[in-house]
């Protein structure tokens, strides 16, 4: 680490070597902020519910008694001066410790990993979806811009970008499974539940990858090379798969990448509660509508991690191949 | 006379824009025999890139460009012929090369396949056949270690080796006009006279007419045969390279020769720049586009535009003036050296 | 790239250019003349909103159970409800007339809650740069990369559902862009001379800021105050959805589409309708800020 202490504050990595120079150091840069970022995330989520909130009333039932919230914040060490909680807290959260879900009586870890994966599934079936709508209407809206094509998809996009993902969710309920029933309203009793959660992501992420790669597209299709292209004879077509592509390709995958991130700042969340898809999110909102402090706090956090790692292997993946493209 | 190779005829090029219709071209014609070089002068802004842009319809994405006239290229007029017609012509019988050699070439694909991909689409050779035109080119345009170089991507090759490659791939496939939009202007001044002592040489060895787009007499003195003279969209001039610099009859291309810095120069005094701004392009001009900054303009000369004017078999002029100063100037003289 | 070829008569010398507006080429309807029709909708909702009595048919609260789960365009005794009625006859229409007050007034406060706090912190981070720069931009980014909507959700099942903590909840997700563009804009403004001179003056340094920076961001900040708009009120709708926002008997949109969930398979009008109006409105509000986008954008 201290090598990469030493290493001056400004993002010039030093290059090193043929393949990716400078990679080690960022990784560890990297992994530093967000470690950083995590343990700001546990100290605000600890601020709240010892400071803001009063953790034994939020602990305790409705009816509880005062000897009884009395009781559960002997219980959960709540007597003990405010810096030794959050020395014990760190402590605990960091070694796995989550504490006991109350609602589902085990532990609020547990309760979170059960579901990390069918949230991952989720959405990595969602940005799929979403990447293939937005890259190649985008791509084609970008390379005609002021098209038929161009303008409707851009309206469409606008409007993707302007639904509420919940209920653009509740609305393929009502035509695909209520109307035509060719999919299951909700839950996962098959291989087929996952399509309309997923669709849901696809349409409204898909709205979002559009637009940036469209105006990606856009942006290279100015270029001066682009009317060198044309010069040799080049049909349209063949300059977009030809030349163009070759130089959007990594951009178009970071997009994708990054909003693959964003996906797990909100909307996947409310989508799976929509279709009682097992994930996170509708376990967390349950933990809410029950009180469960514990689960809540451990999906906050195994989510945040989760959304950490993520955004550094995009932002890794993405200097690796784009070191690899400059060396060669 | 046998028919030019190109000609071109009354080309008006109109650009719709924000700020309203932009002329950018109005009533240009000019003719390139085979084998001929031909130079378009001006001020940027002048219109000379929009006409040379025209000849191919290469314009950008977002231009809604309007053009009347006609292009007459072996016979066929190119504003009227579809894309996929024009695409043949295009990189096949005419070639170009623009003016930034630094973002002109892909800069992820080896420079070698940007060549050789043009042959192959034009003269369906194979991708091995291809590659050894391609390095051929390369090295008959001065890349050294062409066979080796092919491989690399732009970024490793200097700006003046870039341009290089840029006139290989304009050449590549034999054409028979290359056009140069202000090949040189981007580069340092000892590889400018390199860029432009090599498509002289290929233009001569090759037999390519060659349409010169420059805004630097040096340019046009070291290149070509005839000149033609723009300004604010318009031509202004039209004439042989000896008569532009012993026979300038319109002002403009008189104060244009003034701003040449010249050996022979008796005066050693300053350069004398032309006083005020071009128009904007978005007005109507009225009268002669040059008369706000003219000394010699009349009343006419505001109010009513100036038709070329004949002055022999290679000499046109756009003056009202253009007869009288002609006479003025048949008798062997400087036009410089004249006291305004 | 439209190129049209005009046969013209020699003769004419001028160019007889078909006038096509090239900004219509450039973006989409946005830039044509049906973001008028957007603008229209938006005043109508702001009108349901100032007066909703006036424009609501009915009695938003009075029930009538005879008139219990109508279609839209049906009839019942007391006249047409062209939205339909819920599960205890109330008239839907009348409730998203009365809905349109909450849900633009939390999404209005909170955004300009948000801007305020991303304005100020901004234009801290860009003067005084240094550790408050570094803070400040960490903070926001360590944001951007949380699950934020789980976040809101904990703090409002801690703090308990209200439209108070909504209000103060809903601006965290919005300041950290308004901080960026400040700070940017500061950063810029900072280097320039007549900032100086107006130090060297005897400006105090709070009057020479807001003087000299805010005129320059106002319209990029108004550009997104529109769009920010929208989003604040797409997460009010899904944390209201979720039963951790408005609470009944208060009514946003989001409450209506969550109220019409457990009946959608025999009433959908009760979640369709509600959300195609949500929808809508923040359609028109992106479309409106790509249009002032373009109008800043060629004033300046």
């Amino acid at each position: 680490m201290t090598a990469v202490e030493k290493t001056s504050p400004l993002p010039v990595r030093p290059r090193r070597g043929r393949t990716g120079g400078g990679l080690g150091p960022l990784l560890l840069r990297r992994l530093r902020d967000g470690v950083i970022t995590l343990v700001l995330v546990v100290a605000i989520i600890f601020i709240l519910a010892h400071v803001v909130g009063d953790p034994a009333l939020v602990y305790a039932p409705i009816d509880a008694t005062d000897e009884e919230i009395e009781r559960i914040a002997r219980n959960f060490g709540l007597d003990r001066p405010f810096h030794e909680r959050f020395g014990s807290y760190f402590a605990d959260v960091f070694t796995g410790d989550f504490g006991e879900s109350m609602w589902q009586q085990r532990p609020a870890l547990q309760a979170v990993g059960e579901a990390l994966p069918d949230t991952v599934q989720l959405t990595l079936v969602g940005i799929v979806g979403a990447a293939v709508f937005g890259i190649i209407g985008g791509i084609l809206a970008g390379s005609r811009p002021g098209s038929l094509f161009d303008r409707g998809s851009n309206f469409l996009s606008v409007t993707a970008l302007s639904v509420p993902n919940f209920w653009l969710g509740l609305l393929l309920i009502v035509v695909f499974a209520v109307q035509f029933g060719i999919f299951p309203t909700s839950g996962r009793i098959g291989p087929s539940s996952i399509v309309l959660p997923a669709l849901t992501i696809a349409i409204v992420h898909g709205g979002r990858i559009f637009q940036l790669v469209r105006s990606a597209t856009v942006e290279e299709m100015s270029k001066p090379y682009v009317r060198v292209a044309r010069s040799k004879g080049f049909p349209h077509r063949r300059v977009l798969w030809g030349h163009v592509l070759r130089n959007t390709g990594l951009t178009t995958a970071t997009i994708a990448g990054w909003e693959y991130v964003r996906l797990w700042g909100g909307a996947v969340f409310a989508i799976e509660y929509v279709f009682a898809w097992p994930g996170i999110g509708t376990l967390t909102i349950n933990a809410a509508h029950r009180q469960d402090f514990f689960v809540l706090q451990a999906a906050v956090i195994i989510a945040g991690a989760f959304v950490i790692v993520a955004n550094l292997i995009v932002d890794l993946l993405y200097r690796v191949i784009d070191n690899r493209i400059k060396a060669s | 006379m046998s028919t030019p190779l190109l000609e071109v005829r009354d080309l008006c090029v109109s650009f719709a824009t924000r700020d309203g219709v932009v002329r950018a071209v109005d009533g240009l014609s000019f003719s390139v025999d085979a084998g001929e070089a031909l130079g378009i002068v001006g001020e940027s802004g002048s219109g000379k890139t929009v006409s040379s842009l025209s000849i191919l319809r290469l314009f950008g994405l977002f231009d809604d460009v309007t053009l009347s006239g006609e292009i007459l290229f072996e016979g066929r007029d190119l504003l009227r012929i579809s894309e996929a017609e024009l695409s043949r012509i295009r990189g096949g019988k005419i070639g170009m090369v623009f003016q930034d050699p630094l973002t002109s070439l892909n800069p992820v694909m080896p420079v070698g396949e940007q060549v050789a991909e043009s042959i192959r689409f034009h003269t369906g050779a194979t991708r091995p056949q291809a590659r050894k035109r391609a390095i051929e080119l390369l090295d008959r345009v001065g890349i050294p270690d062409a066979a080796k170089r092919c491989d690399e991507l732009p970024h490793s090759f200097s700006g003046g080796m870039r341009q290089r490659v840029m006139v290989a791939i304009a050449i590549a496939c034999e054409p028979k006009l290359l056009i140069a939009d202000e090949p040189s202007t981007a580069l340092d001044v000892t590889v400018q006279a390199q860029i432009l002592l090599l498509l002289d040489e290929l233009r001569r060895e090759l037999g390519i007419a060659l349409i010169m787009i420059t805004h630097d007499f040096g340019v046009v003195a070291a290149t070509v045969d005839r000149v033609l003279v723009m300004y604010a969209a318009q031509p202004m001039e039209y004439c042989t390279i000896e008569h532009l610099f012993d026979r300038a009859n319109h002002p403009y291309t008189e104060g244009l020769l003034r701003l040449v810095p010249r050996l022979d120069h008796r005066m050693g005094g300053r350069l004398r720049p032309i006083e005020g701004q071009p128009p904007a392009l978005t007005e109507e001009i009225s009268g002669c586009p040059f008369a706000p900054r003219c000394g010699l303009a009349e009343e006419r000369c505001h109010n009513d535009r100036p038709p070329l004017v004949r002055l022999g078999p290679h000499h046109e002029s756009a003056c009202w003036l253009a007869t009288e100063r002609a006479a003025r100037l048949t008798t062997p003289g400087r036009p410089w050296e004249t006291p305004s | 790239m439209p190129v049209n070829v005009v046969d013209t008569d020699r003769s004419a010398s001028r160019l007889r250019a078909p006038l096509t507006a090239v900004n219509r080429r450039l973006s989409t309807i946005a830039a044509g003349r049906a973001w008028w029709g957007f603008a229209a909708f938006l005043a109508l909702m702001a009108a349901w909103a100032i007066a909703p009595d006036f424009f609501a048919p009915y009695d938003a609260e009075r029930l009538d159970p005879r008139n219990r789960l109508l279609g839209p365009f049906s009839d019942s005794t007391l006249g047409s409800h062209w939205a339909g009625t819920d599960s205890l006859g109330i008239d839907l229409f009348s409730q998203m007339v009365q809905g349109a007050r909450l849900t633009f007034y939390i999404a209005i406060v909170a955004t300009l809650l948000g801007t305020g706090i991303g304005v100020t912190l901004g234009m801290l981070a860009g003067y005084f740069g240094g550790f408050w720069d570094r803070l400040i931009m960490r903070l926001g980014e360590a944001q951007t990369a949380m699950p934020m909507f789980l976040v809101a959700i904990l703090l409002l099942s801690l703090l308990g559902p209200s439209v108070t903590i909504l209000i103060i909840v809903l601006p965290t997700l919005v300041w950290p862009i308004f901080a960026r563009v400040v700070r940017a804009e500061t950063l810029q403004i900072k280097q320039a001379t007549y900032i100086e001179a107006a130090v060297a003056t005897g400006c105090s340094t709070p009057a020479v800021l807001g003087r000299h920076v805010l005129p320059n961001v106002v319209p990029r900040i108004l550009v997104l105050f529109v769009v920010e708009i929208g989003h604040v009120m797409l997460a009010e709708a899904g944390l209201s959805f979720l039963g951790v926002g408005v609470q009944p008997p208060d009514i946003t949109w989001g409450l209506l589409i969550a109220d019409g969930r457990p009946l959608l398979t025999v009433a959908w009008w009760l979640t369709i309708l509600p959300g195609v109006l949500l929808s809508i409105t923040v359609l028109s509000l992106n479309i409106l800020s790509r249009r002032f986008e373009q109008y800043a954008g060629a004033a300046a």
